[in-house]
């Protein structure tokens, strides 16, 4: 055989679209991945209570993760498989924009949002201790608030793979 | 005729490799994933351990599929990822089988009295594509 019959193409096209949406909707980034994002989320936060020297490690801290997180993924077939992360041919070109734009999103949430919730922490009606460690306090809504904005982007990179299997 | 490489006298682009069903089934399943575990290709594509890996094996040979050894604690594991060209000649693969249908769809279209492409009566010119 050198050259399928229509009927052929058409069984294998079928296929490759079958296959496709099966690995889009299969390849989910585990839990403890989230869990592990939200708590260090939470933890840089929280740093904001101890001084610029913790806050300064806490910001290196986090960079370093992010850069060893896309390194590791990249070199250990071991972390790319855990992660479950979709390869980026099987994404649309255009699948970092919507993505840009959750996290655009987040950060403005989070830049308007926080001297607020600040203030209603370091308030007089608070107790002593939230008054002393507003971060802290603000530290599981704000893990909250990125795990569910990267649950959203993870959600619509699934969807935008399942589209494009689909074409 | 070789078993690697586009089909000899096939339109440009088609792998010969990739069209048995369960190869082209592999190679797909490989190409959505950064690096996966043989056992999530194992499951997906409905295959033994060992016909897998005679699978992987011819297409690590055609440099379609990438698989590395390691281990994971005391257990050992076996990973596998589509290569930049396995996933290149994919794209051709796929593209061609397009070629294909939608040529057929044409042919169909352009003599609506003929019937459905693989229906009898039809010449094999109509069964197959024209390969130049």
């Amino acid at each position: 055989m050198s050259t399928p019959s229509p009927s052929e193409a058409r069984d294998a096209l079928a296929r490759v679209r079958e296959v496709r949406l099966d690995a889009a909707e299969s390849l989910r980034t585990p839990w403890w991945v989230w869990a592990v994002f939200g708590a260090v989320m939470a933890l840089f936060l929280a740093a904001n209570d101890f001084g610029s020297t913790v806050q300064g490690v806490a910001s290196v801290g986090l960079g370093a993760l992010a850069v060893a997180w896309v390194v590791a993924g990249r070199r250990s077939p071991r972390v790319a498989a855990a992660s479950g992360a979709l390869h980026r041919s099987a994404l649309p070109r255009y699948a970092g924009l919507p993505v840009l734009l959750i996290c655009l999103i987040a950060v403005v949430v989070e830049h308007f949002a926080g001297p607020a919730v600040h203030r209603v922490l370091t308030g007089s009606g608070m107790p002593a201790w939230i008054r002393e460690y507003p971060y802290t306090t603000a530290a599981l809504p704000y893990a909250v608030l990125n795990i569910a904005a990267g649950l959203l982007a993870s959600a619509m990179l699934r969807r935008m793979a399942r589209r494009k299997a689909i074409r | 005729m070789s078993v690697t490489g586009p089909a000899a006298g096939a339109l440009p682009g088609l792998e010969q490799l990739l069209l048995d069903p369960t190869r082209l089934t592999i190679v797909s399943l490989v190409s959505a994933t950064t690096w996966c575990e043989f056992a999530f290709v194992r499951d997906h594509a409905g295959l033994s351990d060992s016909a897998l890996s005679k699978q992987l094996t011819t297409l690590g040979g055609a440099d379609l599929v990438e698989i590395r050894k390691g281990h994971v604690g005391k257990r050992r594991c076996t990973w596998v990822r589509a290569t930049a060209a396995g996933r290149e000649r994919l794209r051709a693969h796929v593209a061609a089988l397009q070629q294909i249908a939608d040529r057929a769809e044409q042919a169909a279209a352009d003599r609506p009295d003929s019937g459905a492409d693989t229906g009898p009566g039809l010449d094999a010119d109509t069964q197959r594509p024209h390969t130049g």
